[in-house]
């Protein structure tokens, strides 16, 4: 039952985070054709400053939207580490895995590499609203789910 | 089929469901209203128009839902006999199998009536159908 509800968890988190790399893929695409590029990177900005809840709580209690993306990845990386090893993380869970060899190895380490990339995409968003970073995140989050559904099986 | 044909069945099925819920989920709970309350409210209406543009995901998503799930449940040795005459949905595995078919059943349904259109309480039944759904696959592929 535990391990049920981590596996549910880490799943509602990468459905979460692809939809919240989907939305600033979309952004950037749709305002590109929609505006010029000053303009494009004005409104990219005014909705990564925007906050959640937009009301009901203190501002300081809102959380930006790069900090909702951050959140969704920690809850990810959280529950993945569980589900690698009920007992809790140690750095051989990751390293046995890589070392592993094999397709198994492999993929995790493709899947680990993506997440890395993702880590930097989203951290890159926190400096510079690149549609680039925008749309490799996109890739990034849709490649890891792939991998996911391969390690799965 | 040979295994390669499997799992693309199971990457898309999977990548299907990540970009419909996802899409759902952020958009209905997190960018919504966020967007929407961006000053001056002529333009958070405007960037909020802008970000629904290139929706339409539900339809597509759920056709290859659909045809991929067939194919998984074919791989797995389930046939039209099985299903028709019950035996499919015996036991554990069927009890939550069943449920999981019933309300993806709901949610075409839901597409289908309501679709696009503004229905603020029928959504969150949606979204809950979609948070039960996600639960019983899980439970299907990992066991309680």
């Amino acid at each position: 039952m535990w391990q049920w509800a981590n596996a549910y968890l880490h799943m509602l988190g990468a459905i979460v985070f692809v939809g919240y790399s989907l939305f600033w893929g979309i952004m950037a695409f749709a305002l590109g054709r929609r505006v010029d590029g000053t303009r494009r990177l004005e409104y990219l900005t005014m909705i990564r400053a925007t906050r959640w809840p937009p009301g009901g709580i203190p501002e300081w209690g809102r959380i930006p939207l790069l900090g909702l993306g951050w959140l969704f990845l920690l809850l990810i990386f959280l529950t993945g580490v569980i589900l690698l090893n009920p007992g809790g993380f140690r750095m051989e869970i990751i390293t046995t895995a890589i070392a592993g060899g094999g397709s198994l190895g492999q993929l995790f380490t493709v899947k680990m590499i993506l997440v890395g990339l993702i880590c930097i995409g989203q951290l890159m968003l926190s400096f510079r609203l690149a549609s680039g970073t925008m749309y490799a995140m996109l890739a990034g989050a849709l490649c890891v789910t792939g991998v996911s559904a391969l390690l799965v099986h | 089929m040979n295994m390669f044909w499997y799992e693309v069945c199971m990457v898309l099925h999977l990548l299907a469901v990540v970009l419909w819920l996802g899409h759902m989920f952020f958009w209905s709970i997190f960018c919504g209203p966020m967007v929407k309350n961006i000053p001056p409210p002529e333009t958070g209406s405007w960037l909020r128009e802008v970000s629904l543009s290139m929706g339409g995901l539900g339809w597509p998503a759920l056709t290859i839902l659909v045809v991929t799930g067939i194919v998984i449940l074919g791989f797995h040795g389930t046939t039209v006999e099985s299903a028709l005459s019950g035996q499919l949905f015996a036991g554990q595995y069927g009890h939550m199998l069943a449920g999981k078919l019933a309300l993806v059943a709901a949610m075409i349904g839901y597409q289908a009536v309501v679709g696009h259109r503004s229905a603020p309480l029928a959504v969150y039944f949606n979204m809950l159908a979609a948070l039960i759904v996600i639960a019983l696959s899980v439970a299907l592929v990992r066991g309680f």
